[in-house]
């Protein structure tokens, strides 16, 4: 079953004479339960493409539908809420609150939505990702990969439609690199979450089920 | 190899990276100029307010004591002043010769006295001619421009001025020829006229000897009395200087002497500096306070960029210049900004000032002191305030700087149980992080409100019928001139004549009319009351009265002073009564009197030489004697009496008719009440007004509208000065408040840009900065209501807590005003902040529309 489709994505940035095109008609489909890798060189549009995908950046042309939604339909305040329930953020350099603790940062998307937590299933993501001994410790507190698994939890608590991680590992040693790429796949797996990862890094590209290459806003599929 | 630590020529580049520096941040440069030139302003205002003051008040103690010399020798003999001319530490050295006074009916309202003086002394006592010459013939005269006007004289040399001299011993009258004239400063209490040493030394013989003194001081004159005024080497401790001088001479005790008190350096009293002190911390406080929060937020704002400049070889020491250089930049546009406007300011403001301060004229001095000062002290508060950041821009470590990480400087706690999280409570959070800056926030915030409400606390606790009632108890008073002119020793208690209480009563619109009498005659007393002033003076001391003076009159003689009154209706029922119940029927049937208390009562269990339902015999200046019942103990309001009081004394109220049987040969009453038609008030002053100056010169009046307009002015000119500083300070803590959202928005960028991707909508958003905001002002309240409390207190009792027309009231609505207006402020602030800090994940500020 398709979660993400876009059709003919273009992104132009206009600049005193020349227009930079950083994302030049892409359509990319995606499905459930299916982890996508996006690799391309710094500067090839990966990170654009995700803002747009995940509704952070509005495209020049084209449309992203999320679970059937066209989403740049949406009004700005309405996408911020589809964005909370539907889709989920890992970003290179964690971007936790320091002001809440492991578990609030981990709620934070439910309570703005004023939901009601579910325990059971946000105490499994805690467990899977280890965190269970540091649910009440502040961010400072916490080395880079505790911290970005917080962010995975994160990311993972309001079961959304789709995944995006920008870099995960990007801030993070090799080791902890792989473990926590380790983590984001069983429990995605586990969960059966959709994902798409952007990384220059191929050996993390690898652990993908599909790799998607672009360059100058221009995209290469590859299996 | 060896390095050498050369001196290298960098102020060029450090000055250029500076101007640089500055260029890329001009809001935040401009907000600086903008708070040093706030800083300098209310600098300048109070030094040149401040500063006039004293001068004037040294310049107006001057004129009181009449004499700008630093010291003088009072009733002196020639043989005296030749020793003291002999003494070689003093200098400047000159006098004058007591003839007489002006006894010319329209001086009445003028106290002059005649002398003839030296040309020194006419210099130093600020009556030189500034037309014309001091006298040298015999029937030549010179005075002030007040005199001749008062005389209907021209100001011309030569015209013609009749005038009659009181000596004391005899009454001279002659025409003299104008030789000289000045202005006489408006301050300056008594006029002075000057005759030759000819007709001096004819008509008032100075005193040659010891004998010459002593017969005439014995006779209370002083005709002919010799006051030296002369100058010490310093300024300093003139009362061991003046002791030195009489021990030196040999004189004695009985040898008159004064010391001028403009030099004493008590003409500042000690509130006076603590309130300049005050404020001036408060100025400095409050300067520091925001130039200091722009300058610190700044720097942390730019950790990178100096840690940048530190990786590529700048060291401490020049980063620190570069601070200090630009603070001084921004001072060199924003002191000269801010001198010139507070000088404009407190030309305007100082007036107001002035008229609650007795004898200021309100002109500020553009005295360079008054600039240098202000200049000074603004710059000092400019580099106090980037002493710190300076600091820490010297303990950035380079590599620290380039990763400088968005937790660094927050101190949290390692672990939080968890609540429920909502942008509220998020905000809550939030206010922990920069809780330094939020409490500069609150601090200014709160004094604002305190002073606004410590000054609206004292201006509604000055008490309009408090204030009245010591200053006037009837729509208008008429009475001789001389009673309400403090410098006139001449009192005339007798002015008021029948002729002006038929005028004035027959004026349209006069309500009520009533009359107070009064003589002075000394009583013999019994045994009984001798018994009770006897008790009272033991218990007071014996600075009532000197001892001998004491026991020469009351011991020996059982002798005391007294007032006695006669009085109408209208003064009666005004009559502050503390024992007794008054009735004027039964008051009138003249049997009864009302005896006054002395001064010292108060506290001290005694209330009066009487008490109610006992017998006193009243003696009366003609040699009557009746006895009468005492009715009750109480005391004539203070503005309907005769304006002084004997420190140990006796009192009678009687009624008027009873008091014109006993002293029949009454010239007049001391004073004329007058109550009017509201409606006809302004018609009938004009005409009072008229009556006192042209038809009956020796008259002067007062009325309650005056007072009343006195009163409304005081009240405006604490409004004003309370208001201006509050409003600085609270203009203040919101710039502050605004440069500390706007600051703390930019510091985490990130963070809000991450929370909008994560699902938080602007209106979340909005929520929690509008959330970070109202708790400050929360803090704010809960500071004001407690700690701002007890300092509002204490702000009340400094300003007002001595003043006679003060009563104490809780006042809490401007409190409560100001908290709601700073509720709106708090809700504007983060809604006038542009939403753009949201909107692309990459770039943006926030900014301020």
């Amino acid at each position: 079953m398709e979660i993400l489709r876009t059709e003919e994505l273009k992104k132009y940035y206009n600049q005193t004479s020349v227009t930079v095109k950083a994302i030049d008609g892409v359509d990319i489909s995606v499905s459930r339960g299916e982890f996508v890798a996006v690799v391309g060189t710094s500067g090839s549009g990966k990170s654009t493409l995700l803002h747009m995908l995940g509704g952070l950046d509005r495209p020049t042309e084209g449309k992203v539908y999320i679970d059937g939604k066209d989403i740049f339909s949406l009004k700005d305040e309405e996408l911020t809420i589809f964005r909370r329930r539907k889709i989920g953020f890992v970003f290179q350099a964690y971007n936790l609150v320091p002001v809440l603790n492991v578990y609030e940062n981990i709620v934070l998307p439910i309570q703005l939505d004023g939901n009601e937590i579910e325990e059971d299933y946000v105490n499994e993501i805690i467990d899977i990702l280890g965190l269970t001994e540091k649910k009440n410790s502040m961010p400072n507190q916490l080395s880079g990969g505790q911290q970005q698994r917080v962010a995975i939890a994160r990311a993972l608590a309001t079961k959304p439609a789709i995944i995006l991680a920008d870099e995960p590992t990007g801030n993070l040693d090799s080791k902890t690199s792989l473990d926590v790429m380790g983590l984001l796949k069983t429990t995605s797996n586990k969960l059966n979450q959709t994902m798409i990862l952007i990384t220059h890094n191929e050996e993390i590209a690898q652990m993908a089920d599909r790799i998607i290459r672009i360059e100058d806003g221009v995209l290469y599929e590859k299996c | 190899m060896v390095f050498y630590m050369r001196n290298v020529s960098n102020k060029r580049c450090l000055y250029n990276l500076c101007i640089k520096n500055m260029k890329a941040n001009l809001r935040r440069n401009i907000m600086i100029i903008f708070a040093i030139i706030l800083t300098t302003i209310m600098m300048t205002t109070l030094f040149s307010i401040g500063g006039s003051v004293v001068i004037e008040y040294q310049k107006n103690t001057m004129y009181q004591v009449g004499t700008s010399s630093m010291a003088g020798f009072k009733f002196m003999t020639e043989e005296e002043y030749q020793k003291l001319e002999s003494d070689s530490k003093i200098s400047n050295l000159s006098y004058s010769i007591y003839v007489g006074t002006a006894s010319n009916a329209e001086l009445y309202e003028d106290y002059s006295e005649v002398r003839y003086v030296l040309p020194l002394e006419a210099q130093t006592s600020f009556c030189k001619p500034t037309t014309g010459h001091l006298p040298e013939k015999e029937n030549e005269i010179a005075t002030c421009t007040k005199v001749l006007d008062d005389l209907g004289v021209k100001h011309e040399l030569g015209s013609t001025v009749h005038l009659t001299i009181d000596t004391g011993e005899e009454e001279l009258e002659g025409d003299f020829i104008l030789s000289g004239y000045w202005d006489k400063p408006a301050d300056i209490l008594v006029n002075q006229i000057y005759l030759s040493k000819e007709y001096q030394e004819k008509y008032a013989p100075v005193w040659k000897t010891e004998a010459d003194k002593k017969t005439n001081l014995d006779k209370g004159i002083y005709s002919g009395c010799l006051n030296p005024n002369f100058d010490f080497a310093t300024s300093i401790n003139l009362e061991k200087q003046m002791a030195d001088l009489k021990s030196r001479l040999g004189f004695g005790d009985d040898v008159n002497d004064g010391i001028n008190w403009a030099f004493a350096g008590s003409t500042i009293d000690f509130n006076t500096v603590a309130m300049i002190v005050l404020i001036l911390a408060l100025i400095i406080g409050s300067g520091y306070l925001i130039i200091f929060n722009i300058f610190y937020i700044a720097v942390s704002s730019e950790v990178q960029y100096y840690g940048l400049l530190k990786t590529i070889g700048l060291t401490n020491k020049q980063l620190k210049k570069m601070v200090v250089l630009q603070a001084d930049i921004l001072s060199i546009v924003g002191i000269p900004l801010g001198l010139l406007m507070g000088y404009i300011i407190s030309i305007e403001l100082f007036p107001m000032v002035a008229e609650t301060l007795q004898g200021i004229s309100g002109v500020v001095y553009p005295d360079a002191r008054i600039f240098l000062f202000s200049a000074i002290f603004s710059w000092i508060t400019v580099r106090m305030s980037c002493r710190k950041p300076g600091k820490v821009i010297s303990q950035i470590s380079p590599v620290e700087a380039v990763r400088y990480s968005e937790y660094k400087g927050e101190k949290l706690a390692a672990k939080r149980k968890t609540r429920k999280v909502t942008p509220w409570t998020m905000a809550q959070e939030n206010l922990k992080r920069n809780f330094k800056k939020t409490a500069v926030v609150v601090l200014s915030l709160a004094l604002s409100i305190i002073l606004i409400n410590a000054t609206v606390s004292v201006t509604e606790g000055f008490d309009a019928k408090k204030y009245l009632a010591g200053s006037i108890n009837s729509d208008f008073m008429i009475t001789n001139a001389s009673i309400l002119n403090p410098s006139d020793l001449n009192d005339d208690y007798e002015g008021v004549n029948q002729d002006t209480v038929d005028y004035i009563s027959s004026l349209d619109g006069v309500t009520e009319t009533g009359l107070a009498y009064m003589s002075t005659c000394v009583q013999h007393m019994n045994d009984v009351t001798l018994g009770r002033v006897e008790k009272f003076y033991d218990e007071n001391g014996t600075y009532m009265m000197p001892q001998e003076k004491y026991d020469a009159m009351v011991t020996k003689g059982k002798m005391i002073s007294a007032k006695i009154f006669g009085i109408d209706e209208l003064p009666f029922n005004e009559l502050e009564i503390c024992h007794g119940q008054v009735d004027w029927e039964k008051f009138q049937s003249g049997d009864y009197v009302i005896v006054t208390h002395p001064d010292m009562y108060e506290g001290k269990g005694i209330c009066s030489f009487y008490n109610v339902g006992e017998k006193a015999l009243v003696e009366f200046p003609n040699g009557n004697k009746k006895e009468y019942e005492v009715l009750a103990i109480g005391e004539l309001p203070i503005p309907m009496g005769p304006e002084y009081s004997d420190s140990i004394g006796f009192g009678y109220i009687l009624p008027r008719d009873e008091y014109l049987i006993q002293v029949p040969d009454a010239a007049g009453a001391m004073k004329l009440f007058v109550n009017v038609d509201e409606a006809k008030t302004e018609t009938i002053e004009n005409e009072i007004s008229k009556y006192c100056e042209t038809d009956v010169p020796e008259l002067a009046y007062t009325s309650r509208a005056y007072y009343m307009r006195d009163f409304e002015n005081m009240i405006k000119t604490y409004l004003l000065v309370g208001g201006v500083l509050s409003f600085i300070l609270g203009l203040i803590g919101v710039l502050n408040w605004i440069n500390l959202t706007v600051t703390s928005i930019n510091e985490r960028k990130m963070e809000l840009k991450t929370l909008h991707a994560i699902g938080m909508t602007r209106k979340q958003i909005k929520a929690m900065l509008m959330g970070e905001s109202l708790y400050r002002v929360g803090i704010t309240c809960i500071f004001v209501l407690t700690v701002g409390w007890l300092l509002n207190y204490l702000f009340i009792q400094v300003i007002a807590g001595g003043m006679w027309m003060f009563t104490f009231k809780l006042v809490i609505w401007p409190m409560l005003l100001c908290i709601l207006a700073y509720i709106v402020i708090g809700v504007l602030i983060p809604l006038m902040i542009k939403e753009s800090y949201v909107d692309n994940y990459t770039s943006a500020d926030a900014k301020l529309y």
